[in-house]
């Protein structure tokens, strides 16, 4: 393979891998953001607000009103903040969490309309914060998928260009000793 | 690679400490905030639910108002007016639930100014400290009262549109039956019946803005 290419490559996929981490890490900034507005309050509560929710005298209102919602409501964001850490962890070691992206989408949507009884207005209507993790948690879901793509074609050894783009498009790399491709002939 | 991988590590294990402490933070402000924040906060939860069940209860009138006269299958009615019927009984449900709390936050709030003001050793502003104390509690018990006659209005509301609902289910029910029978010409009737019955209670959902908004801006 040309040097000049092989650089290109390396350096390509070097920096979607910088890319796809910092998407992880805006993830959990995101829980500085407002979210959702709470029935009654005046302005919109961040992710970790929502949590904290849990030792403000509102609670008790909240669960009055219906005690499944207040879970979703406060439940969700507990348990998207441990799963965005724990992907995070994973990018880190170049590992993927397919599984704990799900969920934090699925969380996200939760709270978007699993709570109509608590939310200002019935609708859901997310802010900055929801709305960002619900885009990055789906590219996220995105960018784990295709590196499972292009690792089943590496395994099976098919469509070798099509799975060295994927490895470079997700910044995940691929096996060089295993494969072959790019070692110095 | 290893480089870059320790680099991300450490960045995984500031943003953790960014967040733990965050979060800290913020329940260190939930935990600090005073007694007459609550109120505050629970008086305002109160005006936000009145408003709602205001709007609720006047939507929910103006369905039969404006649309019940085109309106000549019983099936399309009730499934236009069930929605609505759910969300006043809810609104009517979150209103009293933020009276209770609101109750209960005001109890907190008078509890924690009684024992400072019997802490200061000068007799006069002991005293004017008193007379401030039994002020805001008159100025609460005035807006309690009419907080307490707009739910009572509010529950003789709801209780009307749980009968009207009935109302709507015997006649679903009974058109029916009564469809082979070509009895279907009293549902016209019924609804203009409910017509009349949801003027007044239109009436009576606008009383209720007009009661709560003075003492609640008041506060």
């Amino acid at each position: 393979m040309d040097p000049l290419l092989r650089n290109w490559q390396w350096s390509a996929t070097l920096t979607m891998r910088v890319v796809s981490f910092a998407l992880t890490i805006a993830v959990i900034g995101a829980f500085f953001l407002p979210w959702i507005q709470l029935d009654g309050m005046r302005e919109a509560s961040t992710g970790l607000e929502l949590i904290a929710i849990t030792i403000s005298p509102l609670f008790k209102y909240l669960y009055s009103v219906d005690l499944v919602q207040t879970g979703v409501i406060i439940g969700c964001p507990t348990l998207m903040l441990l799963l965005a850490l724990w992907v995070s962890m994973k990018y880190a070691q170049r590992a993927t969490a397919p599984f704990a992206t799900s969920v934090l989408l699925a969380s996200t949507v939760a709270i978007m309309y699993g709570a109509p009884n608590l939310v200002d207005g019935g609708q859901g209507r997310p802010f900055l914060g929801l709305s960002l993790i619900l885009l990055l948690s789906a590219i996220l879901l995105f960018h784990q998928s295709l590196i499972k793509v292009g690792a089943l074609l590496q395994r099976k050894r098919q469509w070798q260009p099509v799975y060295r783009a994927i490895s470079v498009i997700t910044g995940s790399g691929y096996d060089r000793r295993r494969t072959g491709i790019g070692l110095p002939r | 690679m290893g480089l870059l991988r320790q680099l991300f590590k450490l960045v995984v294990v500031a943003s953790l400490i960014i967040v733990v402490a965050g979060l800290a933070w913020v329940l260190y402000g939930e935990i600090g905030t005073s007694a007459a924040a609550h109120f505050d906060e629970s008086i305002d939860v109160v005006g936000h639910q009145t408003d709602q069940l205001s709007s609720t209860l006047s939507n929910t009138g103006a369905l039969v108002q404006r649309e019940v006269s085109e309106i000549t299958n019983i099936s399309e009615l009730v499934d236009e007016w069930t929605p609505r019927y759910q969300r006043a009984k809810l609104a009517y449900e979150k209103f009293d639930l933020a009276i209770v709390a609101a109750e209960e936050q005001a109890e907190a709030y008078f509890a924690s100014q009684d024992p400072l003001t019997t802490q200061y050793h000068d007799p006069a502003k002991r005293a004017q400290a008193k007379a401030h104390d039994e002020s805001d509690y008159a100025q609460y018990r005035q807006w309690r009262e009419q907080a307490h006659q707009v739910r009572a209005q509010a529950k003789a509301i709801v209780r009307r549109l749980d009968d009207m609902n009935i109302d709507l289910q015997k006649l679903e029910l009974s058109s029916e039956i009564s469809f082979n029978a070509g009895g279907f010409s009293e549902v016209p009737s019924a609804i203009v019946q409910l017509d009349s019955e949801l003027a007044q209670f239109q009436l009576s959902s606008g009383n209720i803005r007009a009661i709560t908004s003075s003492p609640f801006e008041a506060q």
